[in-house]
């Protein structure tokens, strides 16, 4: 028999389908992978692309009128300040009253750094050098304010949109306090109190709880948004009654986008000069708004917002590497004590059964739950790469047996074959025989194997994913369905998009792989599948 | 007779031997190794919180260092291991603080409901259906039902499990979202409202696509076998020739019954954990978690002594089934 | 009364192909009479006989008409065939005797089984008929509660030469009944057969691709290359004088063991021809020493010569040759 020619299996229907399948899954996949950002769906800074439970843009009309996303500039140039034309966006414009004079400039040098910034995937700071600046001097208190008006024509809020305002700022003062609010007014004129930061006290004293003292000449991030109210003045100046306080978030959400209309965004600077002689000089980044959607991109988001199709390809690409490497690990430990057990017989036989014996006699899963915890426990394996080493190598070590033994019958009965003899009594070396004859034979059968064994421990894999035993740090097919069974019973329509993506994936490379090792095996006339 | 008497007592030496070995393993896992790696077994039996108040733990340690005899050597320790493991002492589960014997007995019968009655109803109707496959060989039912098997044995069990959850009970409310909430008393309503669905799923993906398709395949080689061609010349009646066939056919589908019957209660976790049943996957799962490792170790070996003796028991009867291997007892 | 074979032709399809494994074939065998099909291996006795007892593989077609005692058994309703006919009539040793009887019932279940089938007869009497049978047999009683696995090769021959007795069927087929005996029990089987099948006056088709075999226990026979008959005739005329080259080579390549001689044992060279394929003239002709141009374009008829059928070109010639 000659080495493996894969084009033959495009003569059976169900290797044609199987490979067609297998190359559009894997396609999602490897192609997903230069499309999605690097980022960890499952660390802070790869979430919220959109709201939590957003459904996907392309099946949002089944659900009405989702609201998207709505970034305020749209452009991340724009909002991190790198381009001057953030300063139009804005809506900047130098101003001249009483004695006053207010002037804007783009400064390209000075922009944020070393900020208690943390980074979300809607959240922006530490941007560097870029930076809009305002020059104030005069006598009189001013406020200077910079604002955007967007139109909101969506469906109201539901309970998982907030929306988020920060900004980055630095300012010096010759004689003066600088305050700097953010605020929120709604097509009905209603204005939210979003932040208060600067370096006086507030004016109205029922904000002050919400107030930040910020001092000059340094770096300083500030947000403000409707996940968590309690941090936002407009909790305190909006009058709840105590037991609407627990939900102040979601009544902010909702009595702020009460209605379609022109929505006004503001950032509000208030000079407050305490001589004729006074001045400021204010630095603004990383100037943001965000409303975030319930649509998004192709799969939706999770329960924290972060994007499902980052974690469909993520995860997709760790388990295809892995369970190629596992199987492959599997297949050659396995090949090996095989071909040695089967061509040689003897001690190594008998030693290969006695193992697959005492192997065969564990229910599986229940023997490599114990193994992770104790060794997780043991090597005290924190990082999640040791975890991911030492799942792969209990799988190996407990499932290398049985291709073990598929591998050393298959030998066995090659061996016995008259060339082989021939062979032999021609004077080739044991490992000529092997090499020439024998590999030759059952090479098939290895690839077989291969492909038998990659769905099988992505299925091990994934199974100990879900129940939350094995990788839970970063997506993996398994933990992205462990993880939506939390919310299933409380995300809004059953979260399908969540669910049904990693399930499929899994489903259909474990049939196309089957099917296509089993059209190999009949193209080479093997008798045995794996299921008999 | 006395054939019989030999062959059971050497498969019983060989089973004995996987015995030993498992506590063998055991040990190691729970006591060997980490003596091997420097740390006191002992740590891992304390309950955690205890760590909190440096006093107390540091009592308890010792206190349970002696009682264990962690202090003693090595073999001494493995002697006492073996008679504790063979008296079914596994220590203290330190979460409910109660023997750990105690806990597997209160979860057992949960899992036994809910893997029995499946393992029987999979196993006829793969028959039926393999044996219906074999009998139209080739026609569009046997395609449709060979293809199910395979489709049916490559979902993974979890996602099924999970998917039908989602759409029974979290959407139809066709079921309670936690069976541990209705199985608080055994009554038969109960049972069939917590345990409805979970038999079904089991029912499909515990063995029951392998078995299927090893009936249908075993069912259409005997079909083909000469044995079967000589009974149709002879002119012995089609349905008394398919129900030889049938007959023959069942072998390996017993014995492949079995065999799962030895390993059910380790296919139980996602099952257990979807649904909230309160059985061993359950608590060998929270164990994991909790890394209760009393727990953990004793109900695995509870697990594996189970499949022990059920594939002892199979050695035992496989002779009876197959009429065959008699020969082969001599 | 007899069974006759009238032009038969069996065709197996093969996906879009169709192989020709048996052509025109007509034979007949008076009551008590023997007669022996030889041929190699594929040259189509199997299938010859397999639609005697119809039993046909799905994908072969049959053509002709097969008759016993005037009545045509091939067109009777297979139920009819199955329940009247088989074993009660027409019986079978077939070639595959080692894997014939069920692996997990006892044989005397097995016999009594169809024995119940096609006669009212009490359990007792089946039971008598059986033991009987495996004294005239050399099979010990105990194989009655024996399993097939627990018999030698030699005894399960055996249990299925009775089975294919039970019933004093009036026609036994023997399909190369000792082929997987090794040599001690196949001269026993072949003498046994002799004794309980021939001197039982009973009709007998023995297949065999051994014609050694037949010389001594059938009347007539049959010479088969590529599904077609050769040469058909009485066994002593032409084993002492064949017609047809490959009936003289069949024979050329038997130890003449009486003489006290070896004849040089040679096999035919070649392969036999491909039976998808319709080639013109005769189909021995490649193999055939002495064949001319003539073979290859027209295939022989068969003649009447001397009492026999003859498909060669060259047949009287032969005869001349060899009285010349
Ligand atoms: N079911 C089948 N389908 C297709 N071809 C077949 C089938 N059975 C037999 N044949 C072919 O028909 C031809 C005759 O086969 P048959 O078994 O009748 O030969 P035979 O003379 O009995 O040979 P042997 O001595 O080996 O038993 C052969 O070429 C064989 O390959
Ligand atoms: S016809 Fe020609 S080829 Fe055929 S057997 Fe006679 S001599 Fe040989
Ligand atoms: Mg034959």
């Amino acid at each position: 028999m000659n080495a493996i020619r894969i084009p033959k299996i495009l003569t059976t229907p169900q290797g044609i389908v199987g490979i067609t399948v297998l190359v559009i899954l894997v396609g999602s996949v490897v192609g997903g992978i230069f499309i999605v950002p690097k980022t960890n769906p499952y660390a802070e800074n790869g979430m919220y692309v959109a709201a939590p439970f957003a459904v996907p843009a392309w099946a949002s009309s089944l659900y009405g009128n989702l609201p998207p996303n709505i970034p305020l500039p749209s452009t991340v140039s724009l909002i991190e300040d790198k381009s001057p034309q953030v300063l139009s966006f804005w809506n900047a414009r130098n101003i001249s009253i009483d004695g006053d004079k207010v002037v804007f400039l783009w400064n390209s040098t000075l922009g944020p750094s070393g900020t208690s910034f943390t980074e979300t995937a809607s959240t922006y700071g530490n941007s560097g050098p870029g930076s809009i600046e305002l020059i104030i001097s005069g006598p009189n208190p001013i406020n200077v304010s910079l604002y955007h008006i967007f139109n909101y024509t969506y469906d109201l809020p539901g309970d998982y949109n907030f929306f988020i305002m920060q900004s980055s700022i630095y300012f010096q003062q010759y004689n003066s306090t600088i305050n700097y609010d953010g605020y929120l007014t709604n097509p009905k004129n209603q204005t939210f109190w979003m932040f208060t930061v600067g370096s006086a006290a507030p004016v109205n004293p029922l904000a002050s709880s919400a107030f930040q003292y910020f001092g000059p000449n340094g770096w300083h991030y500030v947000l403000g948004d409707s996940a968590s109210p309690i941090y936002s003045p407009w909790y305190y100046t909006s009058n709840l009654t105590p037991n609407e306080t627990s939900f102040a978030s979601s009544i902010l959400l909702h009595s702020a986008f009460s209605s379609d209309g022109a929505y006004k965004v503001q950032y509000q600077i208030q000079y407050n000069p305490q001589s004729s002689n006074a001045s400021a000089k204010v630095f603004l980044s990383d100037v943001f708004f965000k409303f975030l959607g319930s649509k998004y991109g192709l799969l939706g988001t999770d329960n924290n917002g972060a994007s499902v199709y980052q974690e469909y390809v993520q995860g997709g690409e760790f388990d295809l590497i892995l369970a190629t490497l596992v199987g492959l690990m599997i297949v050659f430990v396995g090949a090996g004590t095989g071909l040695l057990g089967g061509y040689f017989g003897g001690k190594i036989d008998q030693v290969l059964v006695s193992i697959t014996d005492f192997i065969f006699l564990f229910p599986a899963l229940a023997l490599y739950i114990v193994l992770i915890s104790v060794f997780g426990q043991l090597l005290n394996l924190t990082s999640q790469i040791d975890r991911t080493i030492l799942i792969g190598a209990i799988i190996i070590v407990f499932s290398w047996p049985a291709t073990g033994r598929i591998i050393r019958g298959q030998t066995y009965a090659v061996s016995n074959q008259q060339f082989v003899e021939a062979a032999k009594a021609l004077g080739e070396s044991n490992l000529t025989v092997i090499r020439k004859h024998i590999l030759n034979h059952i090479f098939p059968i290895i690839v077989v194997q291969i492909i038998f064994d990659v769905p099988a421990v992505i299925g091990v894999e994934s199974t100990l994913d879900f129940l939350g035993l094995g990788i839970t740090g970063f997506p993996t097919w398994g933990n992205m369905l462990g993880y939506a069974e939390h919310y299933v019973t409380s995300a809004p329509h059953y979260i399908w998009w969540w669910i049904l993506p990693p399930g499929l994936a899994l489903l259909i490379l474990g049939i196309a792989l089957f099917y296509f090792g089993e059209s190999l095996l009949r193209l080479y006339g093997i008798q045995g599948g794996r299921l008999q | 007779m006395t054939s019989f008497l030999s062959y059971a007592l050497k498969r019983f030496i060989d089973r004995f031997i996987l015995l030993i070995g498992l506590i063998v393993f055991n040990w190691l896992l729970l006591e060997g190794l980490p003596e091997a790696f420097g740390i006191n077994p002992v740590v891992w039996i304390v309950p955690r919180e205890l760590s909190h108040n440096v006093n107390a733990y540091a009592t308890q340690i010792k206190t349970l260092t002696v009682l264990f005899g962690f202090n003693q050597p090595l073999y001494v320790q493995f002697v006492r291991y073996v008679y504790n493991t063979l008296t079914f002492h596994f220590g203290y589960d330190f979460l409910a603080n109660e023997p750990v014997i105690v806990e597997i007995i209160h979860h057992l019968p949960y899992t036994l409901v809910l893997t029995i009655p499946p393992l029987i109803i999979s196993t006829f109707l793969a028959i039926i259906l393999g044996q219906i496959a074999a009998l139209r060989r080739g026609s569009a039912v046997d395609n449709t039902l060979s293809n199910y098997f395979i489709i049916q044995y490559n979902i993974p069990g979890f996602f099924l499990s999970f998917i039908l959850w989602v759409v029974l009970i979290v959407a139809l409310k066709l079921g309670p979202i936690s069976d541990a909430s209705v199985l608080t008393s055994w009554n038969i309503v109960n049972v069939l409202k917590a345990y409805w669905l979970p038999w079904i799923i089991i029912t499909l993906i515990f063995g029951f696509p392998v078995r299927g398709l090893l009936m249908r395949n075993t069912m259409v080689d005997i079909l083909d076998s000469d044995f079967i061609r000589y009974e149709r010349i002879a002119g012995v009646k089609e349905g008394i020739v398919r129900s030889h066939a049938r007959q023959v056919s069942l072998i390996p589908v017993v014995t492949r019954t079995s065999i799962d019957l030895a390993f059910i209660l380790g296919g139980i976790f996602v099952i257990e954990y979807v649904f909230g049943i309160p059985g061993m996957g359950y608590l060998l799962t929270e164990a994991a978690v909790k890394f209760d490792f009393p727990l953990l170790v004793g109900s695995f070996f509870v697990l594996t002594f189970y499949s022990l003796i059920v594939l002892y028991i199979n050695d035992l009867i496989y002779p009876l089934i197959d009429p065959r291997l008699k020969k082969s007892l001599r | 009364m007899s069974l006759e074979l009238d032009r038969v032709n069996i065709y197996y399809s093969l996906g879009r192909a169709e192989l020709r494994a048996v052509s025109d074939v007509t034979l007949n065998v008076n009551r008590g009479e023997s007669l022996g099909i030889i041929g190699e291996t594929g040259s189509g006795k199997t299938t010859l006989v397999s639609s005697i007892v119809r039993t046909l593989p799905e994908n072969a077609r049959f053509e002709g008409r097969i008759s016993l005692d005037g009545a045509d058994i091939h067109s009777m309703p297979l139920k009819e065939f199955r329940k009247n006919i088989s074993w009660s009539k027409i019986s079978i040793i077939p070639q595959y005797s080692m894997n014939a009887l069920n692996p997990v019932k006892k044989i005397g279940e097995q016999l009594g089984l169809i024995a119940s089938e096609h006669t009212n007869w009490s359990t007792q009497e089946i039971a008598e008929r059986i033991y009987n049978l495996f004294k005239e047999l050399g099979l010990p009683p105990e194989t009655y509660f024996k399993l097939p696995d627990e018999l030698s090769g030699g005894q399960k021959q055996r249990v299925i030469i009775a089975s294919a007795l039970l019933l004093e069927p009036d026609v036994v087929i023997a399909d190369e009944p000792t082929t997987a005996l090794d040599v001690i029990n196949q001269a026993k089987v072949i003498s046994l057969i002799k004794r309980s099948v021939k001197e039982r006056g009973k009709t007998m088709l023995y297949i065999t691709h051994d014609i050694a075999v037949v010389a001594g226990i059938t009347d007539k026979m049959v010479t088969m290359y590529a599904g077609k008959v050769m040469e058909y005739g009485s066994t002593r005329k032409m084993f002492r004088e064949p017609l047809h080259p490959y009936t003289m080579l069949l024979i050329n390549s038997v130890p003449d063991i009486r003489r006290g001689r070896v004849k040089k044992l040679s096999y035919i060279p070649g392969e036999p021809p491909d039976l998808i394929k319709r080639e013109k003239g005769c189909s021995f002709a490649k193999r055939c020493p002495i064949a001319r141009d003539i073979c290859r374009l027209q295939e022989p008829e068969l003649k009447n010569i001397d009492g026999r059928l003859v498909s060669c070109h060259f047949a009287e010639e032969t005869v001349t040759l060899r009285q010349g």
